[in-house]
Formats: C-alpha cells, structure tokens, sequence
C-alpha cells in the first residue's frame, strides 16, 4: 500500500518523506532514477561494474545528503550532481595512481580492432572523454546524455549557459585532438 | 537533441559526435535494488548509530562542564582553598615544600600557561581525532582497477 501510494507521488512529496526516515520513500527515488544515474556513471566509468557501483555511491551519498537539499532545483539536477561528482572524484584518484594509462598499454589490440569494427572505434572514441579536464568531462557526458535537457545540463553543473557553451567548443576541440593522438588518426582527416 | 548547436564539423569531429551521440542507454543491472537497498540499510544503521554516539559524547561533556562549573562555584562559595591554606595548620608550608620539588623538575617547572597550552592542544587533538573517527566514511570496497577499461 506504501510502496503504491509512492509511486503516485512526486519527487519533492518523496524526498519529504525520505527526510522524515521513511527509506521507502528513497527507494522509490532510486527506482525512478536509477537507470539515468547508472548511465551516466557508465559514460564516466566505461566500466559496468564499476558505474554500478558509483551509481549505488551517488544514491547514497544523495539520502545521507538529503537534509542539505534545498529545493532550488528539480532533484534529478541535484542527484545528477551528486552522481557527476563521485565519479569525477573516482577518475581523478585513478589518474593519480596511474590506473587510466592501462588504456592506452593494451593500444595495439584496441587500435586494430577498432579499425575492423566501428562499433569498436566508437567506444575507444568514449573513452577518450576520462582524459578531458575535469569540467569539460562532465560538459561533454551530460550534454550527450540523452535525458538531460541544455539548460539542465548549465543548472547540473552551476554555470551559465554561456560558459557552459564555450566550454563544450573547448572540449570537443580538446577531445577532437586527444581522439587523433590515441586512436593515431593521420592527419588527413 | 542539441541540433540547433550544432556547428559545421569536420569529418573526424563528425566520428566523435556520432559516437557520443549514439551510446546506447543501458539497463539498470538485475541486482542493482537488491544490492542497493542492503547498502541502505547498512548506512541507516551507520547513521543512527553515529547520532547516538555524539549523543552521548555532548551529553557526557556536558555533564562534565556542569559539574567543573559546580565544583567552581561551591569552592568559591565555602572559600575551600582559603580554609585549605589558613585553617589547617602547616599546608601552607606543605605547598611551599611542592613548589620546591616542583622547581627542581623542568618540565615542572615551565610555566603555567605553557603547561595549560600543551594540555589544550592534546585535548584538541583527542577531540578532533575522536569526530575524524566518527564522521569518516566507510572504505567501500573497490573492483580491481585492471577491470577499468575492460567490459
């Protein structure tokens, strides 16, 4: 009957009851939610089991946060910050234990496959977003994720739309040269 | 989405739009609820028991400064260190013999108020390590990280 009448309910009506401890209430905001978040910790991680995880991370991080939310925006622009960040935080202790260069040690392989199959090249083409700047990762994966408007995408990462659009022409150059480099395009293209 | 932003690319920049463009949406993983729910319970768990602990620790902080504050208060009110120095015959001297032994022992004899800044520090070290201990996350478990880059 719970379970039923949360369904029902908006998003501000159940993040009311998860700050009164009905945990109930937070699951059906994970249910909701669920499958967005773990995409796009998926865009950010290139790894399942590893975005399965972040995105648990990020739900909870959300529900231990939850009294700080304020209302000034929807919550899946809070979450999807909240999910942006724990990923990022993730990427970035890797980069600095040296665990993101692995990508390019298995180059050879990866490279000739991507050469025989586009559907390979185009995923060797994602994972070159990781190398980005931080900021310009999280424009480029959430501009792209489809459940995430223009506008939200400015409001998720607290910048006008302004700068958000100069930092996508920033990136998507950055990443243009990044994809040349590792996937060794000549320069004819 | 977004085509109205879209500017003129070049035939690489094209590849890189497409590719980003068309990741497919995956599905939620099959035990994601189940194994999210027992992570929840887990936290709730944690956070309650960390309300009780600090709890606890105000309340017994609490009851240690009322109590300082009242030892303070009757000491004055029944003039207990004066009784102590002038009613009983020979503590004055006794003090006298303390501070001498004191003298003789440096770090005895350094004075008060360095003595007084060493125990604030320590006491400020105990009560910033006991929160660190409180408020620390949990270490989550970590998939190896050569399965970074693989599916």
């Amino acid at each position: 009957m719970d379970s039923m009448r949360a369904t029902e309910q908006s998003d501000e009506a159940l993040v009311e009851r998860t700050r009164k401890g009905d945990t109930e209430a937070f699951s059906e905001l994970v249910r909701r939610h669920g499958q967005t978040v773990y995409n796009l910790s998926l865009r950010f991680m290139r790894n399942a089991s590893l975005a399965e995880d972040m995105a648990q991370e990020a739900f909870l991080k959300a529900y231990q946060k939850i009294g700080k939310f304020r209302g000034d925006s929807r919550f899946s622009t809070w979450l999807y910050r909240i999910a942006c960040n724990v990923c990022l935080s993730e990427l970035q202790k890797r980069k600095r234990r040296g665990e993101l260069s692995l990508m390019y040690e298995a180059g050879p392989a990866a490279l000739s496959a991507a050469a025989a199959d586009p559907s390979e090249e185009a995923e060797l083409i994602r994972r070159c977003v990781a190398q980005l700047p931080r900021r310009y990762a999280e424009a480029i994966t959430l501009y792209y994720l489809r459940e995430c408007s223009y506008d939200e995408v400015a409001e998720i990462m607290e910048v006008p739309e302004g700068t958000l659009k100069t930092w996508l022409h920033r990136a998507r150059r950055q990443l243009r040269d990044i994809v040349k480099r590792e996937l060794r395009y000549d320069d004819a293209l | 989405m977004h085509s109205e932003d879209a500017p003129v690319l070049d035939p690489l920049s094209q590849r890189i739009d497409a590719a980003l463009r068309q990741e497919p949406s995956a599905p939620l993983p099959g035990g994601f609820h189940g194994t999210f729910r027992r992570r929840l319970r887990i936290a709730v768990m944690i956070q309650r028991e960390r309300r009780l602990f600090l709890r606890r620790l105000f309340r017994v902080a609490a009851l240690g400064a009322l109590a300082a504050a009242v030892a303070v208060w009757v000491g004055l009110y029944w003039d207990i260190p004066g009784t102590f120095l002038w009613e009983f015959p020979g503590f004055l001297g006794y003090v006298d013999y303390l501070a001498a032994v004191a003298n003789r022992v440096w770090w005895l004899s350094a004075s008060p108020a360095l003595l007084v800044s060493l125990g604030a520090i320590v006491m400020t070290l105990l009560v910033a390590g006991a929160f660190v201990g409180v408020f620390r996350q949990p270490v989550r478990s970590r998939a190896p990280f050569l399965v970074l880059f693989h599916k």
